[in-house]
C-alpha cells in the first residue's frame, strides 16, 4: 500500500492567546481530491501553511509520501500552493512565468520548452505564453498560475480559495480542468474554500473544521443527508435548514408536534425513541417542506418572503412553528406574493432528528 | 405596462469612448425604464456597466447620445443637480457622524430647513429599521446596517432614480440575503424606480423585473427575467446566466417532408416551424437548460449519453454527460440518481429550447428567415 500524498496528526497552532488549530487530523491519499470547508476563521489558511512549511505547527506530525516533514523547509517539501491572490511576475510572459521553477532547478532550456509546451496544451494556454499577465483575463492568469505549479509536478497541490476572484462561468470551467488533472495525471489536491457548494462540487471528500477542529470528514452527499450536528446542517445548504422544536408522541400510530403544527410520524421515528414520547430538534432541509400549490384549501402560512433565484425560488412562510424556509420549483414562486395564504406539510421521511441540548445528529 | 408618461430614465444611442476612439466603453446603448421598475444591468467586468450608470449619474460624458429623466435631457445638468441617487459598493458613509447625522447630511447642503430634515431624518430610518441607531456613531455599525444607512442618505433627498453599483458585494453571504429581502420590500412600498449594476446573477434574477445583459459595452438583451433566461438572445447571454450555465449543442438543421428538426448526433429535436424554409443542412446552435433535460433508462429510438461526472449540491446531484463527444450538464434529485459511467437516456424538454445561428451567435426566434 503506497502511504498517503499527506498525512497530518494532532497538529495544534496558537498565535498568543487565540487558538487557531486544535488538534487537526487530516488525509489525503494518492490521487484524492480533498475539500478544506469551513467558514472564515475556521483555521483553514493556517491547516494549508502547515503543509506547505509556511507555518510550524506547535504540535503534531505532518508526513508527505510516509515521509516525516514536520521541520522541513518549504523548498524541500515537494509541494506546491496556489493562492487566490495569484502572484505572477507582471513583467514575465506566460511562458516565463510557467518556466520559472524549472530554470530554478537549472534544466536545460530544451527540457524547460518541451515540459512547458506540455502543460500549456494541458490546460489550452499555449496561444497565451507569449502575452504579459497584465493584458490577461482573470481566468487566463489563474490558469498560467495553475501550469507554474504543474510543472514542478509536485507531490501535492495546496489551493487556497484559488477560485473565488472568478465568475460563475470560469469557476465551473477551472473546476472541470482540476478534476481533469486529477484524473489524467493522478495529481492529489487539498482544496480550501468557505462555499459548501464548491467543496461539494469540486470533492470526492470533504474536511469540515470550525474553529480549529475536524468536525466531520464525508462524501459530499453524506454531509448534506447526515451532518454530524446542527451547526454542520447549517453551514452546509442553501437556503438553511429549517430547525423546529419537536415532540413525538407515540399515540395514533406516531404523530410529531412542530410548534403549533401536528403531522404524522415515520417509523424511522418509533423506532428511535423507543415507542416513548420525546422532546427533540427536527431538521427539514427546504426542499422537505411541501408547499401546496396556491388556492389549495387549509392554508396554515402566510408567505414573508419570496425570491426566484432562477430554476428554483426560495419562500419564507411564518407559520405557528416559526418562520418555514421552502425551496420550489421558480414557476409556482411566481404565483406566491407576500402575504400569501399557503398549505404547509412536511417530509417527515427524508427529515433529519437532532438531539436537543447537544445538537448531535441522532442515528436511525 | 399601463403606464402612459415618459419613461423615468431613457438612455439614447449612448456611446463612450476613450483614447480618442482606441477603447470604445459602450456602444449604441438603447434602454428605457418605467417609473417603479427595477432593472438590473448585469455583466462580466469590464463590459461597460459602470461607464453607462456614471453617464446616467453625470459623473461622465457621453461621446454621443442623450440621456433622458422624465423626457428630458440631463447632459447639460452636472451630477448633483440629476435627481439621481447612487449607491456604491464602499458605501461613503461618515464613520465619525452619527446614522442620524449621515441621514441629514445631503439635505443640510441642500439648505433644507432644520425642522423638515428631522422629519425626513425620521421617516427614512423608519422605513429603513433604523430608529434604535439614530444616535450611534456609524463606525459602531455592522456592514449590513452601514449598507442600510448609505440607502437611507440616498432616499432621504427623494431621487426620482435609484442607482445601485454593485450595492452588496462587501456583504457576507446571509447578511447578502437579508439585504435582498430589505431591498424588496423598498421596492413594494415605495415603488422607487431602481437601476441595479451587478455581476451577480442571483442578484439580478432575485430582484429585478428586467435584466440588461452587457458584454463588451453592447447591450445584449433587455427582457424580463424568465425571458433572459429561458430565450437568451445571444450565446453569451445563455452562457452568462444559469449555474451551471444553459448547454450549447452544435448541429444542423435538416428539412424532410416539409417538417424541420435540428440534429446534432443521436438528439433530433423538432424545430419550430417559424424559423423559415431557410437551406438544408443549415448549420445551428441548440441551448437548453440544464434542468430541462430528463434522465430515463435507455430505451430504443432514444438519444443516449455516459454520465462522466456527477457534482452533489444536496437536494440535487449535477451531471456531466457526454453526448458523442459533447458535454452537457443535467439536473437530477440526488435521490436515486444514476452513477458515473452509467448510460441514460435523454429527454429534452420540447418548450424549454433555443435555437442559435451559428455564425451571429443570436436567437434564431429574433433573425429574420
Amino acid at each position: 500500500m503506497t502511504a498517503p500524498a499527506l498525512q497530518m496528526t494532532r497538529i495544534t497552532r496558537n498565535f498568543g492567546a487565540l487558538t487557531a488549530l486544535d488538534g487537526i487530523d487530516l488525509t489525503l491519499e494518492q490521487g484524492a481530491f480533498v475539500a478544506l470547508l469551513g467558514p472564515a476563521g475556521a483555521g483553514k489558511t493556517t491547516t494549508l501553511r502547515i503543509a506547505a512549511g509556511l507555518e510550524v505547527p506547535d504540535s503534531g506530525q505532518v508526513l508527505i509520501n510516509g515521509q516525516d516533514a514536520t521541520a522541513l523547509a518549504p523548498k524541500d517539501r515537494d509541494v506546491a500552493m496556489i493562492f487566490d491572490s495569484l502572484a505572477l511576475y507582471p513583467h514575465k510572459t506566460g511562458f516565463e512565468n510557467i518556466a520559472n521553477p524549472l530554470r530554478l532547478r537549472g534544466l536545460d532550456r530544451q527540457t524547460i520548452s518541451a515540459q512547458v509546451d506540455a502543460v500549456a496544451q494541458t490546460l489550452k494556454i499555449g496561444h497565451i505564453l507569449g502575452r504579459k499577465p497584465r493584458t490577461m483575463s482573470g481566468g487566463e492568469r489563474q490558469r498560467i498560475a495553475l501550469g507554474r505549479a504543474l510543472v514542478r509536478d509536485p507531490a501535492f497541490f495546496l489551493l487556497d480559495e484559488p477560485l473565488s476572484s472568478l465568475d460563475a462561468k470560469l469557476r465551473v470551467e477551472l473546476r472541470a480542468e482540476l478534476r481533469r488533472l486529477q484524473r489524467e495525471r493522478g495529481a492529489s489536491f487539498l482544496y480550501a474554500t468557505p462555499d459548501y457548494s464548491e467543496a461539494m462540487a469540486v470533492a470526492d471528500s470533504v474536511v469540515l473544521i470550525f474553529d480549529g477542529q475536524v468536525r466531520q470528514v464525508a462524501r459530499p452527499q453524506v454531509l448534506y443527508d447526515r451532518p454530524a450536528d446542527t451547526r454542520v446542517a447549517c453551514f452546509v445548504g442553501a437556503p438553511e435548514i429549517n430547525l423546529v422544536e419537536a415532540d413525538y408522541d407515540p399515540a395514533d400510530g406516531g404523530r410529531l408536534l412542530l410548534g403549533g403544527l401536528m403531522t404524522q410520524a415515520s417509523p424511522a421515528h418509533h423506532h428511535l425513541f423507543n415507542g416513548t414520547p420525546h422532546r427533540f430538534e427536527a431538521g427539514f432541509r427546504p426542499e422537505q417542506i411541501l408547499i401546496a400549490p396556491p388556492g389549495t384549501e387549509g392554508a396554515n402560512g402566510k408567505v414573508l418572503d419570496s425570491e426566484p433565484l432562477g430554476l428554483k425560488s426560495a419562500i419564507t412562510v411564518e407559520t405557528s412553528a416559526g418562520p418555514l424556509r421552502a425551496s420550489v420549483p421558480e414557476h409556482i414562486g411566481a404565483q406566491l406574493g407576500i402575504g400569501a395564504p399557503v398549505a404547509v406539510s412536511f417530509d417527515v421521511e427524508h427529515s433529519l432528528c437532532f438531539d436537543p441540548q447537544a445538537g448531535t445528529l441522532l442515528e436511525r | 405596462m399601463t403606464h402612459t408618461g415618459p419613461p423615468k430614465l431613457e438612455l439614447v444611442s449612448l456611446r463612450k469612448e476613450y483614447d480618442g476612439g482606441d477603447v470604445v466603453a459602450v456602444e449604441n446603448l438603447n434602454l428605457s425604464v418605467q417609473p417603479g421598475e427595477t432593472l438590473a444591468i448585469l455583466g462580466p467586468s469590464g463590459c461597460g456597466k459602470s461607464t453607462t450608470l456614471n453617464m446616467i449619474v453625470g459623473i461622465e460624458t457621453p461621446t454621443s447620445g442623450d440621456v433622458l429623466i422624465d423626457g428630458v435631457s440631463v447632459l447639460d445638468q452636472p451630477a448633483g443637480r440629476r435627481s439621481v441617487g447612487l449607491v456604491f459598493q464602499d458605501y461613503a458613509v461618515f464613520t465619525h457622524m452619527t446614522v442620524a447625522q449621515n441621514l441629514a447630511f445631503g439635505l443640510k447642503v441642500r439648505g433644507v430647513a432644520k425642522s423638515e430634515i428631522a422629519r425626513a431624518v425620521g421617516e427614512t430610518a423608519d422605513m429603513l429599521g433604523l430608529t434604535g441607531h439614530l444616535n450611534l456613531r456609524a463606525d459602531r455599525l455592522g456592514g449590513s446596517e452601514l449598507q442600510r444607512v448609505a440607502i437611507g442618505r440616498t432616499l432621504v433627498t427623494k431621487p426620482a432614480l435609484l442607482l445601485l453599483d454593485e450595492p452588496l458585494s462587501n456583504l457576507e453571504t446571509e447578511m447578502r440575503a437579508a439585504m435582498r429581502r430589505e431591498l424588496r420590500r423598498l421596492q413594494q412600498e415605495i415603488g422607487l424606480t431602481i437601476i441595479y449594476v451587478t455581476h451577480d446573477q442571483i442578484e439580478a434574477l432575485s430582484l429585478a423585473q428586467r435584466i440588461a445583459v452587457m458584454s463588451h459595452g453592447k447591450l445584449r438583451q433587455c427582457a424580463t427575467t424568465d425571458v433572459v433566461y429561458e430565450q437568451p438572445a445571444h450565446t453569451f447571454v445563455a452562457g452568462f446566466i444559469g449555474a451551471p450555465p444553459m448547454n450549447i449543442l452544435h448541429g444542423a438543421f435538416e428539412t424532410r417532408n416539409g417538417e424541420s428538426a435540428f440534429v446534432a448526433g443521436p438528439v433530433k429535436i423538432d424545430a419550430p416551424s417559424g424559423f423559415g424554409p431557410g437551406p438544408s443542412h443549415r448549420r445551428g446552435l441548440m441551448g437548453v437548460r440544464p434542468d430541462a433535460i430528463t434522465l430515463a433508462a435507455p430505451a430504443e429510438g432514444a438519444a443516449t449519453a455516459t454520465v462522466r461526472r456527477i457534482e452533489p449540491l444536496g437536494a440535487e446531484a449535477v451531471l456531466t454527460l457526454d453526448i458523442n463527444g459533447q458535454h452537457l450538464a443535467a439536473t437530477a434529485p440526488a435521490r436515486n440518481c444514476p452513477s458515473e459511467g452509467d448510460h441514460v437516456a435523454l429527454m429534452f424538454d420540447h418548450d424549454r429550447v433555443a435555437f442559435f445561428d451559428a455564425d451571429s451567435l443570436r436567437n434564431l426566434r429574433d433573425v429574420t428567415a
